[in-house]
């Protein structure tokens, strides 16, 4: 709580001058919220709890890996360097008109860690899972990364555009994955790789999570 | 269904983006009024909101319950204008005619006084050194305590007090100084 001031102080019309709200460019709350729905989702705090190496271990390998030696001091500096490295983008292709209406991706947005350092080599990634489906009702994801159970990863829906997303903390490594909408239809990710038909299983795609 | 900010912050953890601009809506014309208090223009101070809440998306998933949201965000915005504010790259400062069209007038009993009022506060805001426009900004217009202004800026409650301190006495010499003109 603020200090109260006596009522002839000067101050305090300035204060209740100051309290009085302000007048607001009325497109620039859309703006922002376009801006919002641009940017890469944020990343959930139980993907954080991921393993990660000591700090000092990771400086270390760093250095190492740059060969910087002991001039490579900043680790601020190198924690910036590596975020911007390890971002990588998997399967973004636009959705084609023949995708009928039903547009995947899988994107890897970034670490799973909140130290970018920690998360050099061999942590997980995030990865983040987009299915438009405007007239499902439920949409699920299986893969080899949960036992290919289908309601143990269920995609949540965004408001409005049909768009539902999940996101994932995944090994490094090849991964085979498929939708499935409604509890019933296998769907295949036609925006990445397709896995080798197989008439004994549903049709499947496979994602390769780099480790940086 | 519950909005409460840290409902409202699980929601989009959860993948509902859309949930976001209810912070937004809650906390936008707040902050741009704090922003333009702290930068000394709106322009400015729209960019500063805007890339607050940018960042605040980005790192929702760090964002821990046990704090209130509005001085999270404070946090970053504080952080944000000072950043503005060190680049200087609008030195332009608020005048009359940009507090005209800043305030509303349809409650403005006296617009002529009103207008005066507005053009010495503003000027005796500038007149303060960036910390204790901080300090004084907080801790009389948002009404913090000095343990929210210490979580919000990182510096210590001892110094804060000092600069809010300060601050007053120099603004109650501006203000008199005006007065007696």
């Amino acid at each position: 709580m603020s200090d109260r001031l006596p009522a002839r102080d000067p101050l305090v019309a300035m204060i209740a001058e100051l309290r009085e709200p302000v007048a607001v460019d009325p497109g620039s709350k859309r703006r922002l919220m376009d801006m919002v729905r641009e940017a890469p989702p944020p990343v959930p705090a139980v993907a954080r709890a991921a393993p990660h190496r000591p700090r000092s271990q990771t400086v270390a390998a760093i250095r190492r890996m740059r060969g910087d030696g002991p001039r490579a001091t900043s680790f601020g500096t190198f924690a910036t360097a590596a975020g911007i490295a390890l971002l990588m983008v998997v399967g973004t292709r636009e959705p084609s008109p023949t995708d009928s209406g039903a547009v995947r991706r899988a994107v890897v947005i970034g670490d799973s860690v909140a130290s970018v350092a920690s998360a050099f080599r061999d942590t997980l990634r995030i990865v983040q899972f987009i299915l438009t489906a405007p007239a499902a009702s439920r949409v699920a994801l299986a893969g080899d990364f949960n036992g290919w159970d289908t309601r143990a990863t269920q995609l949540a829906r965004a408001n409005g555009d049909g768009r539902w997303s999940v996101t994932l903390a995944l090994a490094p490594g090849r991964h085979s994955y498929a939708y499935v909408v409604d509890d019933t239809q296998w769907v295949r990710d036609p925006v990445g790789t397709p896995a080798e038909p197989n008439e004994l299983t549903p049709p499947k795609s496979v994602l390769v999570v780099e480790k940086e | 269904m519950e909005t409460s900010d840290a409902a409202v912050v699980r929601r989009v953890l959860d993948g509902d983006v859309e949930a976001f601009s209810i912070l937004v809506e809650r906390y936008y014309d707040h902050y741009v009024r704090f922003a333009a208090h702290l930068v000394g223009n709106r322009e400015d101070a729209e960019e500063v909101v805007q890339d607050t809440f940018l960042r605040a998306y980005r790192a929702l998933g760090r964002y821990e319950e046990r704090e209130r949201f509005g001085a999270w965000m404070l946090r970053i915005l504080v952080n944000r204008a000072r950043t503005v504010s060190a680049m200087g790259r609008r030195r332009e400062k608020m005048f009359p005619e940009q507090i005209d069209e800043t305030l509303p007038e349809a409650a403005e009993a006296h617009p002529a006084e009103r207008a005066a009022l507005r053009e010495e506060v503003t000027r005796a805001l500038t007149q303060l050194g960036p910390d204790q426009r901080e300090a004084f900004l907080l801790h009389y217009v948002e009404g913090l305590s000095y343990e929210e202004m210490s979580a919000v800026t990182g510096s210590g409650i001892s110094a804060l007090k000092m600069r809010v301190k300060r601050s007053c006495e120099r603004l109650r010499e501006i203000l008199q100084g005006v007065n007696r003109v």
